[in-house]
């Protein structure tokens, strides 16, 4: 599962974070990334089920959820990360910065997409979402079920462990290339269900909107979906910080509970907002001085980096004092 | 717990209202959080007038659709009059992609950047309201002003032709409620509108888009595999369609609010850095979109009230800027020092204007240079309100300017 979307979402409190080391990375395609994660004391990580994903957290509170794609018997926990130039960062810090050796947080494993038991199979995967299929693959296999992967990629080199997949499983994996093969029939691969048979398909919103849209000869529950998800802040951490405005140097406090906006209003200082959830923009603020934690929907990376603007509804300060242009 | 839905033996869309709303406004939201109201061509409607009400159902938009009209038609039912837009006219999962890249399209970054050019477009204009001295506002300030700006940076359409953009909404504006006899006068008033809308189609295809402007930037999502060669123009066209007419009322909307109240026209003059504050107050008292419709996925519902799958909703935005509930009780006053932050007047939640960074950046501009350059600003004869089912705004706004 790979992050998408533009809303904003608490963490569940709560559930504690599991420290895991990176143990070995390398490069599936050239956008794709797998990361093997093990126990820092050498022990056994948390035991899991195909179709489960972790929570992965980054620096700033983000989180990022990924599908365990090992083997449920391994010691250590596998996932793959897509870096989307596009996303709002989270897949680049991964495949910028993380390097074997390094720690990191997780929670987890939550499952929403369990495998369930039947005779036959047939799995869709677009590109990256294959992750969550890999294992239930070779569940499938295990129980002796009938069962059939479409693998479908832009190209066939951007699909990750494909020749490997060949390999092992021989014609039950059917390769789609977008560049070869042109638009994949999801009519086709929908035609004619047999009695008891599942679809589990993980992909792009527009490849399973399409599924959704042919699935009239399926009973209900027999297509089963993992979505990409949106991202979700960590807020249980957070700490108090003071802005200054520079236009009248006043100083206020803000405590952890409380957004930027909110004691700057109750100041008594006019601003501008709009939604006060990060994803409109309105309230975008110039930050004179100080480290910005962003936590909107609405800049790009890049912005972020540059730290001249902030949204006051919903980022705050990586520092002990912000100077805003207020 | 079920409740019966209280009535009011009203029509939303009568002369009568569409002149003054705002006693309809509080009977709603006094009568109810839902309340069912009467209408003169058979539309069954039920309308939701308190902030919280309002609030909760934007919030909610996979129990509340969009994908079935945010007009009062229901676009499964009844026979559209256009191609349904794919940015409003839809739900997630589909909406959200789409979503995505028009949120990255106006993004904070491109609307920044169109900063210099809009000063410069407000300068040259208030020079020349400056010259003028007396003029209709409607015309030479608020229609002036979006209609040399969006084409230019937003769409990059052709100069010529650019009348045709405000039949056009008109058109798309009156048809999203239903065919009164004031709404079938307009109508054909308007007479063919084969033209506007063979201009507007015409303006949305990628070779007569301007290299820059957000059109082209849609265009670019085409060039990346992430929108169809049919989906493009059809997004071109929401921002055609939903960029002009409602900038334009809501400018005017917030002259003649101004011009009424001196001593917050007194304010703006004063600090002229206000503008953008002056605007969003006056479209929280007085919001520009009437109402906008969400249409319920399931028989459910809204606190307490039932609702059916498929019945319109009303979600009257005005109403809800206006509710004490959320305002206190100087919610009828227009007080542009105060924080009218979290107001309806651009919707919320997934489907919140997506281009409304563009109209607070023209507004901030063109207030705050008009208010640094005039001093007063006093009418110059009777104005004549508009009527439209959907907008609220001015047919005409003669004024008198002195220079700063």
């Amino acid at each position: 599962m790979q992050v998408l979307g533009t809303t904003t979402k608490r963490a569940e409190a709560g559930a504690p974070d599991i420290p895991v080391v990176v143990t070995s990375r390398r490069l599936m395609t050239a956008d794709i990334v797998r990361l093997t994660l093990g126990d820092p004391a050498g022990g056994v990580l948390p035991p899991w089920a195909p179709g489960a994903h972790i929570d992965l957290i980054l620096n700033d509170g983000v989180v990022r959820q990924y599908s365990l794609c090992g083997s449920p018997g391994d010691t250590e926990w596998t996932i793959m990360v897509l870096r989307e130039e596009r996303g709002r960062g989270g897949s680049r810090q991964i495949h910028d910065r993380v390097e074997v050796g390094h720690r990191l947080a997780v929670r987890g494993p939550r499952n929403n997409f369990e495998l369930g038991i039947a005779p036959k199979y047939r799995f869709l995967a677009g590109g990256i979402g294959i992750t969550p299929l890999l294992p239930m693959l070779a569940d499938a296999e295990r129980c002796r079920a009938d069962w059939t992967l479409s693998y479908c990629g832009r190209t066939r080199s951007s699909m990750a462990l494909v020749d490997d997949l060949v390999l092992r499983y021989g014609d039950r994996i059917r390769v789609h290339a977008d560049d070869v093969d042109g638009m994949f029939d999801v009519g086709g691969f929908l035609s004619q269900p047999s009695r008891g048979e599942l679809v589990y398909a993980c992909g792009p919103a527009g490849l399973l909107d399409d599924v959704l849209a042919e699935a009239g000869g399926w009973p209900a529950g027999s297509i089963r979906f993992e979505r990409f998800e949106a991202l979700d802040v960590d807020m249980s951490a957070d700490q108090p910080f003071e802005v200054e405005l520079a236009l009248t140097g006043t100083v206020l406090a803000v405590p952890a509970d409380r957004s930027i906006l909110d004691v700057v209003s109750e100041a008594g200082i006019q601003t501008l907002s709009s939604c006060q959830e990060g994803t409109c923009g309105t309230c975008e603020t110039p930050v004179l001085s100080g480290e910005i934690v962003h936590r909107d929907a609405v800049l790009s990376a890049e912005e972020r980096n540059e730290g001249d603007v902030m949204m006051i509804c919903v980022s705050r300060a990586a520092c002990g004092r912000l100077v805003l242009d207020l | 717990m079920t409740t019966t839905m209280p009535a009011l033996d009203i029509d939303p869309y009568s002369d009568e209202v569409l002149s003054n709303p705002f006693d309809f406004y509080r009977r709603v939201r006094e009568a109810g959080p839902v309340v069912r109201v009467q209408q003169s061509e058979g539309f069954d409607l039920v309308a939701v007038g308190r902030d919280r009400t309002v609030r909760t159902l934007f919030d909610e938009p996979a129990d509340f659709l969009n994908s079935r009209g945010g007009g009062i038609l229901d676009l499964v039912r009844d026979e559209p009059f256009r191609e349904r837009g794919l940015l409003q006219e839809n739900d997630p999962p589909k909406h959200t992609a789409i979503r995505a890249i028009m949120s990255e399209v106006i993004s904070p970054r491109n609307t920044r950047k169109l900063r210099e050019q809009f000063q410069f477009a407000a300068d040259t204009l208030v020079d020349r309201l400056l010259d003028l001295k007396t003029f209709d506002a409607q015309k030479e300030f608020a229609e002036a002003y979006p209609l040399k700006v969006i084409p230019d940076a937003i769409m990059g359409v052709p100069q010529q032709g650019r009348e045709n953009l405000l039949r056009y909404s008109v058109f798309l504006f009156e048809s999203m409620g239903p065919r009164t006899p004031r709404a079938r006068r307009v109508l054909e008033e308007l007479g063919d509108l084969e033209e506007p809308i063979s201009w507007v189609r015409e303006s949305c295809r990628r070779e007569n888009v301007a290299p820059g402007s957000f059109g082209s930037l849609i265009w670019a999502a085409v060039d990346r595999g992430e929108l169809t060669q049919t989906q493009a123009p059809n997004l071109v066209r929401s921002l055609v369609g939903a960029g002009v007419d409602t900038t334009i009322h809501s400018l005017a909307n917030t002259l003649e609010l101004l011009v009424r109240h001196p001593d917050q026209w007194k304010l703006l003059h004063d600090e002229p850095s206000r503008g953008r504050f002056a605007f969003d107050e006056a479209i929280r008292y007085d919001s520009t979109v009437r109402q906008v419709f969400r249409t319920p996925a399931r028989d459910t519902e809204i606190e307490g009230a039932p609702v059916r799958e498929g019945q319109k909703i009303m979600l009257m935005l005005g109403a809800a800027n206006r509710d004490p509930e959320r305002w206190g009780e100087s919610a009828d006053q227009f007080d542009i020092t105060r924080n009218a932050g979290g107001h309806m007047s651009f919707g919320r939640g997934i489907h919140q204007c997506v281009g409304s960074p563009i109209a607070r950046l023209e507004a901030d501009v063109l207030l705050s240079t008009f208010a640094r350059r005039v001093t007063t600003i006093v009418p110059a004869g009777v104005s004549v309100p508009m009527l439209n089912n959907s907008l609220r705004g001015w047919f005409s706004l003669p004024v008198t300017i002195t220079a700063a």
